[in-house]
């Protein structure tokens, strides 16, 4: 039997970002598939008697450490990693090791895997352009947020002036020798794939296979009233200044008053307490302008989806940055639900021509043409007849992982 | 003596009331210098305010002043800001920053009046006149006294001279070299006008050291039109400050750009930078070992000064690409105030990266010449790779092709490489001989193509003659380094001493050649820029390249052919 290490820097029962949950997904599904599987998570907080582990069951290990220089994205706890993560590690004795993020933890976790296991293949998913970009890893320029095509030394200086262009030429440098000790990376989108390939990546190591999901109900349509429209939206995850939550609300104040009063808009968001303080006074006025037509919903839990998913006929994704493949995305495809996206990027990838409509990145007013298009119910049975087609992404996953087997043996 | 300097420092607006001291304002081409020091405990920052409140472009350095300290028990940073403008130093005003933000604006040039050390009447044929003297700097060091500061002499100053024990000492007006001083013209306003050139440097040689009552009564006479006038120094200092404080407030009373300054510098300049920085200084190295290389193809030394993080990229791009795997690797900490640093991040890279690696730690700065020639001494190999610390290889062949330039050839001496900057254009393709107008009779070296897309150099990507080569990256064999006498210790702070050593080696019979088919990046610091710079680093290059020229100009006539008119 194949056993397989997960390293996170979060648990997605403590901290639900995307990597957590796919990594996540990925792990429930390989041990239900019956791979001998071991996740250990990265936390913050204090462990028991100062030790450098934790569980939270015998499968789950939380590793309290932390990263030292987040310019080089790099850690001095060397005892941590090289030590006590490293025997650890030996100890489960991994074939695989599939790593999902280095953040909080050190990029030189993965000299110390491949010294803790030299004959595990050490696989990487890709999960944002952190390597590439110092700003959040999105690759939107700092300050202006206007989007980035590619990085250069001499740009990510004018981003982050404290640092020269031979300080962000060395960080790259230093992040590809330590990305050299990968066997194969997992990249979620070809579009992310492609920026890491221009960046310095080796094509060959690339995979693209999309992220894994629990499986999930394919939800029938709303069922409309004589003459009703498919005027149900929807929006869910995080809300942060990348989001695009400003230019959705704004596209819902373009439409023409007639439409305004029969849409409904639902947000289902997280953090909106924890935004600065300029981006909710901006959402608090525009929500002020759309009594009656946008609900806040708040947050939900994994479980509450469907039945969420249910009460709505689109779903619309508006984010200003390029996005990977968004989880969101996925999900509506799985339960049946198409979705109109922003142009660029991961969203494009995902949806154009697959799942929906594409409106232009950070123009509310063609997302409010978008909207009205999607009302009109040939327009939304059109895609929802496209979704049917499903696609195993979990198989891909294992064919890919016992390929890597091929090659050892 | 102590308690002199501080009667002297304590006088009317005593820096003790102010918190700061301004020893010198010096102009230069593209701005002007401001030389002194405050009390820790009363500022924390220092800036300098245009007084039409354009934003003004600066820079500030700061160190230690012991010899503040030692004369006044306070803890005190000594200051070197260089502003760049066109205007006067009287248009602007130095900000001083407290501890609790709180901001203090002071004029430049206005604490001059209260410098005057004595005021005699000068008692021509014609008329008599005041002439008010200072003296801010006077060094000695046994060998030699050092003076400079400023007098309103209306130009006519004949000779000073002194008596001390047996020996008499005099110096003409012609071996004094004399200077614009902005700040006093500032201050004296129109008593100031006859007297173009108030400032002056000075150097007289001695015999032997200066009796005890000569150093503490010192008296020197000032013959102005043939009046003769006696001034006493009660402030004579010795140079056992920082050599980098004392070489800072040397370069600012040495005026580069003027032509006399240039040719009087082997008289008056070099021998007191050779007190500083002698050029048999040794110091206590120790070394550690974190793993080890039994017979190494060849020993790279890597000096480390001030930023030391480039350990971590280098050893990680080593391990990656194994460039080093069978070389001995040996960091030179040239920066005690980094040693401890060194040592912490060593231990942690060395559990990281499968690269071996030594660290010998100096006990003193020695300077780039200096710790590489220690370094050398420590080398196993016969063979050397002489490398700085922010070069990244881009592949794991480079130090194979280069001592293999050394293995198969005989004649081949040292071996260069081409190196380019972090957006892969040209930093070095072999180095040249050049003038700079500002400098007519000095040979500079050149980066030629600098800067320039590899793919518009006319040198192919292959091995070729090339006399002059940087120190960034070269090989060469033990003995030959050791046969030519290593870096040249005359060089202080790393400047030419690489082109000296090129040239040396082709005086033994080598020619020198560079591997253009080997890359690597160098991430040149801007700071070293020859030309733009108007501090005492740039001061201190041309003083290294005044003995370079003493040296080596015919040579490199001869070379370059530059005899019929190339620059």
């Amino acid at each position: 039997m194949q056993k397989v290490l997960f390293l996170s820097h979060g648990h997605p029962e403590l901290s639900k970002g995307g990597a957590e949950v796919a990594s996540w997904n990925l792990f429930e599904a390989l041990k239900e598939q019956g791979f001998e599987c071991m996740y250990v998570a990265r936390t913050d907080g204090k462990s028991h008697g100062g030790s450098t582990f934790s569980i939270r069951a015998q499968d789950q290990v939380l590793f309290h450490t932390g990263m030292t220089d987040w310019f080089n994205l790099s850690s001095s706890n060397i005892k941590h990693l090289f030590t006590d993560l490293s025997e650890l590690v030996s100890s489960f004795d991994p074939d695989i090791i599939h790593v999902h993020h280095y953040a909080h933890i050190g990029i030189e976790v993965l000299a110390a895997l491949r010294q803790a296991a030299p004959n595990a293949k050490v696989v990487f998913t890709l999960h944002e352009f952190m390597a590439i970009c110092m700003h959040n890893g999105q690759m939107v320029k700092n300050r202006t947020l206007k989007l980035c095509y590619k990085s250069n030394e001499n740009d990510c200086h004018d981003c982050y002036p404290q640092h020269s262009p031979a300080d962000h030429f060395l960080r790259k440098q230093y992040l590809l020798d330590q990305f050299s000790h990968v066997d194969s990376f997992v990249s979620p989108s070809h579009f992310l794939a492609d920026r890491y390939i221009e960046w310095g990546l080796n094509e060959d190591k690339i995979h693209v296979i999309e992220n894994v999901l629990p499986a999930m109900p394919i939800l029938a349509p709303r069922v409309l009233l004589e003459g009703e429209k498919r005027t149900r939206f929807a929006f869910f995850g995080q809300i942060n200044p990348y989001k695009g939550i400003d230019i959705l609300l704004e596209a819902f104040l373009k439409l023409p008053e007639e439409v305004l009063g029969i849409v409904a808009l639902d947000i289902h968001g997280a953090n909106m307490d924890i935004q600065t303080s300029e981006l909710k006074e901006k959402v608090a006025g525009l929500l002020a302008r759309l009594q009656g037509v946008v609900t806040m919903r708040g947050a939900y839990e994994s479980h509450q989806l469907s039945h969420l998913l249910e009460e709505c006929d689109w779903v619309i994704i508006p984010s200003v940055w390029w996005e990977n493949s968004p989880v969101v995305i996925q999900e509506a495809i799985a339960h049946g639900r198409p979705l109109i996206g922003a142009n660029i990027g991961g969203m494009k990838e995902k949806i154009e021509g697959i799942a929906g409509l594409t409106f232009d990145a950070r123009s509310s007013s063609s997302l409010a043409t978008k909207i009205q298009q999607a009302m009109e119910p040939e327009c939304f049975d059109e895609w929802v007849g496209k979704l049917s087609k499903k696609n195993d992404h979990l198989k891909t996953h294992i064919e890919f992982l016992n390929s890597l087997f091929v090659e050892t043996y | 003596m102590l308690k002199k300097i501080v009667k002297k420092i304590l006088g009317k607006n005593s820096p003790e009331r102010l918190g700061y001291t301004i020893d010198l304002v010096t102009l230069s081409q593209d701005g002007f210098t401001v030389t002194g020091w405050y009390f820790d405990d009363c500022f924390c920052e220092v800036a300098v305010k245009s007084l039409d409140t354009s934003k003004s472009k600066f820079t500030t350095e700061t160190l230690e002043r012991n010899d503040v300290f030692a004369a006044t028990g306070k803890k005190a940073l000594g200051f070197t800001l260089h502003c760049f403008t066109e205007k006067s130093p009287a248009d602007f005003k130095l900000e001083f920053v407290g501890s609790t933000g709180q901001k203090q604006l002071f004029e430049i040039a206005s604490s001059d009046k209260d410098k005057v050390s004595s005021v005699f009447t000068n008692l021509d044929a014609s008329s008599s006149s005041e002439v008010k003297v200072a003296f801010e700097m006077t060094f000695y060091d046994k060998e030699s006294l050092f003076f400079s500061g400023w007098i309103l002499d209306s130009g006519n100053m004949d000779s000073m001279f002194f008596e001390d024990a047996a020996d008499k000492y005099r110096i003409e007006s012609k071996d004094i070299l004399r200077y614009t001083r902005a700040d006093v013209a500032e201050a004296f306003g129109d008593e100031a006008k006859s007297t173009k050139q108030p400032g002056f440097t000075f150097r007289i040689p001695l015999n032997s050291p200066l009796t005890a009552r000569g150093f503490k009564k010192f008296k020197l006479n000032i013959e102005v039109d043939g009046n003769v006038n006696t001034v006493s120094i009660p402030k004579i200092e010795t140079l056992d400050e920082s050599p980098l404080v004392s070489i800072q407030r040397i370069m600012n009373a040495w005026k580069i750009h003027n032509k006399k300054h240039r040719q009087l510098c082997d008289s008056t300049i070099q021998p007191v930078v050779k007190n500083i920085f002698p050029v048999d200084k040794t110091c206590r190295s120790s070394r550690v070992d974190f793993g080890l290389v039994t017979s190494p193809k060849a020993s790279v030394i890597i000096p480390l000064y001030g930023r030391y993080d480039f350990m971590r990229y280098q050893l990680s791009n080593f391990s990656r690409f194994g460039s080093l795997k069978d070389y001995e690797v040996l960091y030179v900490v040239d920066d005690p105030k980094i040693s401890t640093a060194v040592g912490k991040l060593a231990k942690e890279l060395s559990v990281v990266f499968s690269q071996p690696f030594s660290v010998i730690t100096l006990a003193e700065n020695m300077g780039f010449g200096g710790a590489n020639n220690i370094g050398v001494k420590h080398a196993k190999s016969d063979k050397l790779i002489l490398l700085n610390s922010d070069v990244l290889p881009k592949d794991g062949t480079w130090a194979d092709k280069m001592i293999a330039q050394i293995d198969k050839h005989d004649d081949v001496g040292v071996v260069g490489a081409r190196l380019l900057f972090e957006d892969n254009s040209i930093q070095h393709d072999g180095m040249a001989p050049m003038v700079l107008k500002e400098y007519p009779e000095l040979l500079l070296n050149d980066h030629p193509n600098k800067g320039w897309p590899v793919s518009l150099s006319k040198n192919p990507a292959e091995v070729a003659d090339c006399p002059l080569l940087t120190a960034a990256c070269i090989a060469i064999s033990k003995s030959l380094f050791e046969e030519v006498g290593g870096f040249d210790p005359a060089y202080v702070l790393g400047d030419f001493e690489d082109s000296d050593l090129c040239l040396k080696v082709l005086e033994a019979g080598k020619r020198n050649v560079i591997c253009r088919d080997v890359e690597l990046h160098h991430l040149e610091r801007q700071s070293q820029n020859l030309v733009a710079a108007g501090d005492w680093k740039h001061k201190l290059t041309i003083y290294n390249a005044i003995i370079y020229n003493q040296r080596w100009s015919q040579k490199l006539d001869e070379l370059f052919d530059l005899g019929k008119g190339t620059h």
